[in-house]
């Protein structure tokens, strides 16, 4: 062991007595005083619930928050109504786009009545 | 509980007691702390219990002394004091400038005293190092967990610390 551990153990050891001895020798006040902050915090203690029992209780908030993002996510996703397809947008779309003069399609009812003659 | 709190309850006054120099104000770091380490690690295993004590109440000292700081920092502003702003952090470098030359104090009064004015005029974190290596018993990763540094800040802080108080009981035996 060297000479610096040797001297390091010595201080230690001397500045660990006099501690100990004036945690001993300790004022009545003082003593009493620490004793009513441990039995405060002693029965803080027993009314203290367990640590699992508050993370428990935070899943629980956690899991009945995301079953009501779901279910809310579900509804909406089948009460909005889709957006459906108009019939005949196809033809329309070729009509509109169609270089024939819109007179024809205007006055469908006397060519088809023209035709049927 | 009761019994390991009534075990601790001393030396954790002492603790509080050396790093704010105010008995009042050390009662108060002991019952705040006691008080968070039952509600937060109460449920722990008895055997853990020693160094999350020493975390929490290492925890309350540095509360206490950043309070501290804070109030004289405004103090200091409204009383037009001319300290510099921008100066070390007063966490690391704190220590009681208040107690007369530690070497005076031992050639005066008894070696107990003056190895606890001793201890005051060290920096805190050398203070807290060597108080819960030296006196506690924690080893050094359990000091660093309760400091809530690394293993090699809590050697450097415990080294010099032990040198301080080295030099200090050299010059008492002169």
């Amino acid at each position: 062991m060297s000479g610096n551990e040797n001297s390091e153990r010595e201080v230690v050891e001397i500045v660990r007595g006099a501690l100990d001895r004036s945690v001993a020798d300790l004022d009545d006040r003082t003593a009493e005083h620490l004793r009513r902050i441990r039995l405060a915090a002693v029965e803080q203690a027993g009314t203290e619930k367990p640590h699992w029992f508050a993370v428990h209780r935070w899943m629980t908030a956690g899991g009945i928050t995301a079953f009501a993002a779901l279910v809310l996510a579900v509804s909406v996703w089948v009460t909005v109504p889709r957006q459906i397809q108009p019939p005949g947008q196809a033809e329309d779309f070729e009509i509109l786009t169609a270089n024939d003069h819109l007179d024809i399609y205007e006055n469908m009812e006397f060519y088809r009545w023209l035709a049927a003659k | 509980m009761n019994s390991f709190l009534a075990d601790v309850e001393r030396r954790a006054f002492k603790i509080a007691l050396l790093a704010t120099a105010n008995s009042d104000d050390a009662l108060d770091v002991v019952q705040d702390a006691m008080l968070a380490f039952v509600k937060r690690y109460g449920s722990h295993p008895a055997g853990e219990w020693g160094v999350l004590f020493h975390r929490t109440l290492h925890s309350r000292i540095i509360d206490w002394h950043r309070r501290t700081s804070v109030r004289n920092r405004f103090r200091g502003w409204l009383g037009g004091g001319d300290k510099d702003p921008d100066e070390e952090d007063p966490i690391a470098t704190v220590a009681d400038k208040a107690t007369p030359d530690p070497v005076e104090q031992m050639m005066r009064r008894d070696l107990g005293e003056a190895i606890e004015n001793a201890l005051r005029t060290l920096p805190l974190r050398q203070q807290q190092a060597f108080l819960l290596r030296a006196w506690e018993g924690l080893d050094v990763a359990e000091t660093a967990f309760a400091m809530g540094c690394s293993v090699g800040s809590v050697k450097t802080h415990y080294s010099r610390a032990v040198h301080t108080m080295r030099n200090l009981l050299e010059e008492f035996r002169k």
